[in-house]
């Protein structure tokens, strides 16, 4: 009974903050539209920012929470809208989701530069010493403070929106932001204001939860991505039942910790860590479906030419003459990182196929090319082509088995959901010492190719851009297909293949399928070159990051995916020669990712400004939304 | 009956004084004859992408002047309505608010000046309350009680469903809802794109009766509409406008025939 | 296959029925008891003010939107529980009035993803004469039959929005349609590529298509309909030849607005 009340309280406390974050969550995303992947870094820098200013300098506490609550924190929201959200308004899900991300890198890099991670800090609670007896139970001021505060931000925005004009407004402005400036009302504003109520929010969750857990800045960011489990509750929109989903996560872990048997633990030690992630994919999947919709003339985005098979056959030769000259040239490490580039390249097709191609987000890309590396590193120790098939064979089942039930999902929720997926196989699987060992590391062979020794680095070299080059060739090869049509064809306008009788699920579920397959070969050739791999080679925010670069460099382009495996591979090598920056790869991606952000082709995939000179009609439609029904748009649908 | 209708120009310098604080219009800026609230278009252009759709309008209407625009669909009227009010910045070609030239303003300080625009199909907020569209309307200047006062006196209907969703209003309500807010503002020119479109006849009747009401009150008033005959009772003049050029102009009378051949072809 | 009380038995097979579809969305009444048949091998028309329903009845008929009452019949089939891309196997095919193109392919591309998608539907089923064919020289074949063979090679976002109609035309002819259903095809149309439209709805008639054509150009719709279906309010209120229609006073009160006429 006392072990039932005690975990009760632990998981009300939880909640209680994962309720406040995603309740900043739902109120940007109410107001401008943009499901802002960077919350939890706000919070996280503002937790930092918090311990800094009241325990490394000493202020009083008020003054420090004043200062981070009411400057620090409006400032980044009204940063995060002038920088980009301002763009994001019009812009596709797709877009808002990479600049997101990318402000997430940039936090983070930014944060282990100025908090070096190497050294421990300690947060601690407020109220310390201090107990009360409640209903007969004993609680400190910490938790009656989170609880508390929790109360009061429900009471606070119940208020806000229910009963003044400016909250009011920010309801209104999901509805209808033209019929609002013509009321009057500036609705720049007012989406002005959810970012910055928003991002307070993020501060006082990351503020409260440093305390609970620890100050650590993949913890902070990730556990307040919690939050976004309970966001999606209540469907980004409906706060009372996204105040419930956060008070049921927390519950929910809190009693998963007591009440789990332990043979499940020992099995799956990350699966409590997981849960968050679990709960998150359950409540996507039981989400009602999206209907496809005829949306109109919503995205015009030209894709870049598409080289032929004779063409890519031409620079697949040219590309493996320069890596056998490049091994000749290249110092030891040049060699290994240019190898490494190589095989991130591959994992980066794998983007290209799935997000260039088929217009899908996934988060899971190394996930999959780590399921990989472990299958090749099982069988054989990796150094056999019967592993290397497996590699590819179990990888791409696995994809199939996560975008069966994902497929339902789209843009945003189908992103979130193999967000979901590549953190809880974090925890539950690479975490295992079941998978990598124990210590983390698996051992990885390479497979010998006859006549040829491939044991020296140089030939190693030579071997992964022939295997680049061939998968480069294969995806071009594709998208010239009928496939790669039709992949291309549903992305474009679900609505109109629908009509030609082309089913979206079987489609979506095979660019899943055949991208996660590439992925795991990439991973198979990755863990072969470095000998060995641990969880770290696989994480989520290296994910995030490898896709950033890819939309930067051209995710639509193999030549894009090729430049965005070297920059991955390169970037953390040029970083021994910037010391006053700890996570340059981070940085260096999240700010291009915003400066690029306007580039829906990215570098590679620039149109040529003889042809952008004639500009679609498309542009009259670019906000669907606000044409709810295509009758009711009258003049303007029949015009364009 | 109605408050404050003769000093428009108070209004007018009101609405100025929001925009630009502390400055006054420039002389070029304004035509010095021009009445207040007199809707001036010139040579106005407009496209979506790289279709022009406006080639070329002039217009002018004078405060209690209610001007019908008539014509088959995609003409231009709601494009036409959509660049005087802010929502499309024209390709070229200039529009005037009483003399002061407003081209290239959004919709908000449009609204500041004096300008009230009731889009097609969706003046009201669908996921608000009767009484929190209401509560909008007041960004306009009058206070929650005004807004609702003048709004439930002329539609009672509304009173009885001030909790309500606008959204699960009929659509006849829901016209109420977003005419509240020209009630409410007491514009000086008021735009109503297709306030018939979807509504039953008697409806249609009380709502074009309120506009008779604002255009006795000194608004300038311009209206869309397909349904002709419904338009032509309230209207003091008509224009056809056909393929981005007014055709015609005259008389509600004589633009009824003309308006009728637009429609259902010429050889019938 | 259920015999119409209008045409009794004599006339066509009906390709396409609608029976009685409603569908509101929140306060408005979009369709209301909404019913109307195409025969196969003619085209009707339906007509309509703004928002009176018109896109809204295509949605519905092409699965894009569930009714909330009534029934939808392809071939005598009832299709109204099916999705889209099945009933669109069954030849049901249609435009867009907002173009629903493939923006990143090409024109002619766009044109292959139909034929590819109907070489699919009949793979096993029986041979049609164009099997024989490459793809790409059908699609080629259809980009001439809308007079836009020079075209294949261009970005569908370079084109004239006459054009990019035409384009999405030849894409919904590509999988072979027993019917279909254009939303307003002659929009954006110089008077050349409107000619080629007449000559190919009639065409399309010939063959045994049944074409249902939503169109604001009366002329067009004169010139090529048999039968017109006037929506007003979400509600068929007149049904007849295009001089019926015409001389029909409700239809009259529809565009006019004539409050006493309309009841």
């Amino acid at each position: 009974m006392n072990e039932l009340v005690a975990l009760t309280v632990v998981g009300v406390v939880y909640g209680a903050v994962y309720a406040i974050t995603a309740s900043g969550l739902v109120v940007t995303y109410a107001t401008s539209g943009v499901f802002n992947f960077a919350h939890g870094a706000v919070g996280m820098v503002a937790a930092f920012s918090y311990w800094e200013l009241s325990v490394n300098h000493g202020l009083p506490v008020p003054l420090a929470l004043a200062i981070v609550l009411l400057v620090e924190a409006p400032a980044l929201g009204l940063l995060v809208e002038l920088l980009f959200a301002r763009q994001l308004h019009a812009a596709s899900t797709e877009r808002s989701l990479m600049v997101t991300l990318g402000l997430l890198l940039v936090l983070v890099g930014a944060a282990s530069s100025i908090w070096s991670p190497e050294s421990a800090r300690i947060l601690p609670g407020f109220f310390p010493g201090y107990s009360a007896r409640v209903l007969g139970v004993n609680l400190t001021g910490q938790e009656i403070l989170v609880v508390g505060v929790a109360v009061a931000v429900a009471g606070a925005l119940w208020a806000l929106l229910e009963h003044t004009r400016h909250g009011v407004a920010m309801k209104a402005i999901v509805d209808d932001p033209e019929l609002l400036s013509m009321a009057g009302a500036s609705h720049a504003r007012i989406a002005r204001s959810g970012w910055v109520l928003g991002s307070v929010l993020a501060a006082i969750a990351g503020i409260l939860l440093a305390p609970l857990v620890t100050l650590d800045i993949t913890t902070l960011t990730l556990l307040v991505v919690n939050g976004y489990a309970a966001a999606v509750v209540g469907r980004l929109k409906n706060l009372p039942l996204t105040f419930m989903g956060g008070i049921a996560l927390g519950l929910l872990q809190s009693y998963a910790v007591g009440y789990m048997p332990q043979s499940w633990q020992s099995w799956l030690p990350g699966i409590r860590t997981a849960l968050p992630m679990l709960f998150l994919f359950a409540v996507l999947l039981v989400l009602p479906h999206d209907r496809i919709r005829a949306v109109g003339q919503a995205v015009a985005r030209r894709a870049p030419r598409v080289a032929g098979g004779r063409e890519s056959l031409g620079w697949s030769v040219g590309l493996a003459a320069v890596a056998i000259a490049a091994g000749g040239l290249l110092s030891g490490i040049g060699v290994v990182t240019v190898s490494q580039g190589f095989a991130y390249g591959i994992i980066a097709l794998s983007m290209v196929l799935l997000t260039g191609y088929a217009g899908q987000v996934s988060l899971a890309q190394l996930t999959f090319a780590g399921v990989g590396a472990f299958v090749a590193g099982r069988l054989s120790g990796g150094s056999t082509w019967l592993g290397i098939l497996a590699a590819v064979a179990i990888a791409g089942a696995l994809g199939v088995l996560v975008a069966l039930p994902a497929m339902r999902l789209k843009g945003l929720y189908l992103a979130l959901s193999t967000l979901a997926f590549a953190q809880a196989a974090t925890y539950v699987f690479f975490d295992s010492s079941h998978v990598f060992g124990t210590g983390g590391a698996l051992a990885v062979g390479r497979p010998g190719i006859p006549g040829i020794d491939v044991s020296s680095g140089r030939a190693e070299l030579v071997v992964l851009a022939v295997a680049f080059a061939l998968c480069a060739i294969g995806v071009l090869a594709l998208r010239r297909s009928t496939l790669g049509r039709r992949l291309v064809a549903m992305s474009d306008s679900p609505a109109a293949c629908a009509t030609l009788g082309l089913s979206q699920r079987p489609l979506g579920i095979a660019a899943f399928g055949m991208s996660a397959a590439l992925a795991g070969f990439g991973g198979a050739l990755y863990g072969g070159l470095q000998g060995q791999v641990g969880a770290n080679d696989f994480g989520l925010f290296g994910s995030m990051t490898l896709l950033l670069l890819a939309v930067i460099f051209g995710v639509r382009t193999v030549s894009g995916a090729l430049v965005a495996g070297m920059a991955f591979a390169a970037l953390p090598v040029l970083q021994s020669h910037v010391s006053w920056m700890t996570d340059l790869l981070g940085v260096v991606t999240g700010a291009g990712v915003v400066l690029v952000g306007r580039m829906p082709n990215g570098i590679f995939g620039m149109e040529r400004p003889d042809r952008r000179a004639v500009r679609s009609p498309a542009a009259a439609a670019r906000v669907p939304e606000a044409n709810r029904h295509a009758e009711l748009a009258g003049d303007h649908a029949s015009i364009s | 009956m109605r408050r404050g209708r003769s000093d428009r120009g108070a209004l007018y310098e009101r609405g100025l004084a929001v925009v630009m604080p502390g400055r006054r219009p420039a002389a070029e800026e304004v035509t010095p004859d021009a009445p207040p609230g007199r809707l001036t278009v010139r040579g106005l252009h407009a496209a979506y992408g790289r279709i022009e759709v406006l080639h070329g309008i002039d217009l002018e209407v004078s405060p209690g002047e209610v001007l019908a625009l008539l014509g088959p669909n995609g003409a231009g009227k709601s494009t036409l309505l959509k660049a005087c009010g802010g929502r499309l910045r024209p390709r070229s070609g200039r529009v005037l608010v009483s003399g002061a030239d407003v081209t290239g303003k959004g919709p908000a300080a449009l609204a500041h000046l004096g300008l009230c625009s009731i889009p097609e199909g969706r003046g009201v907020f669908p996921n608000l309350s009767v009484r929190e569209n209401l509560l909008m309307w007041t960004y306009g200047g009058a206070s929650r009680s005004e807004v609702e006062e003048r709004a439930f006196e002329r539609f009672p209907r509304l009173a009885e469903r001030r909790n309500q969703r606008a959204g699960t209003l009929s659509g006849g309500e829901q016209q109420m809802v977003a005419f509240a807010r020209a009630l409410a503002a007491r514009p000086a020119v008021l735009l109503l794109d297709e306030i018939s479109m979807g509504l039953a006849p008697l409806v249609v009747s009380e709502l074009y009766a309120v506009v008779g009401d604002i255009a006795a009150g000194g608004t300038t008033v311009v209206l869309a509409e397909q349904f002709v005959d419904s338009a032509l009772e309230v209207a003091t003049r008509a224009a056809i406008l056909s393929q981005g050029r007014l055709e015609q102009t005259g008389t509600p009378q004589e633009m009824a025939g003309a308006a009728a051949a637009s429609y259902l072809g010429k050889s019938g | 296959m259920q015999a119409s009380p209008e045409a009794p038995g004599s006339g066509p097979e009906i390709a396409l029925e609608v029976e009685e579809i409603s569908v509101r969305f929140g306060g408005l009444q979009a369709l209301q008891d909404v019913s109307l048949e195409v025969p196969a091998g003619t085209v009707c028309g339906l007509v309509g003010p703004n928002g009176a329903g018109k896109t809204t009845l295509f949605d519905v008929i092409t699965g894009l939107l569930e009714p909330d009452r009534g029934r939808v019949r392809v071939g005598g089939v009832d299709v109204t529980s099916l999705p889209a891309h099945r009933r669109a196997k069954m030849g049901l095919s249609r435009t867009f009035q907002r173009l629903e193109l493939f923006w990143s392919l090409s024109a002619g591309d766009n044109v292959k993803v139909g034929v590819e998608a109907s070489r699919a539907r009949r793979r096993g089923g029986s041979a049609h004469p164009d099997d024989a064919a490459h793809p790409e020289s059908t699609a080629r074949m259809l980009m001439d039959r809308v007079g836009l063979g020079d075209l294949a090679e261009a970005a569908v976002d370079c084109l004239t929005t006459g054009s990019a109609r035409l384009v999405e035309l030849a894409r919904a002819l590509a999988v072979q349609p027993r019917i279909i259903l254009l939303d307003e095809p002659g929009s954006g149309l110089d008077s050349a590529e409107r000619a080629v439209l007449a000559d190919l709805l009639r065409d399309l008639a010939a063959s045994g298509t049944a074409v249902l054509l939503v169109e604001h150009d009366v002329d067009l719709v004169m010139r090529t309909c048999e039968h017109v279906t006037v929506l007003d309010f979400g509600k068929v209120i007149a049904s007849g030849t295009p001089h019926e229609v015409r001389s029909s006073p409700a239809v009259q009160a529809a565009y006019l607005g004539s409050s006493e006429a309309s009841r």
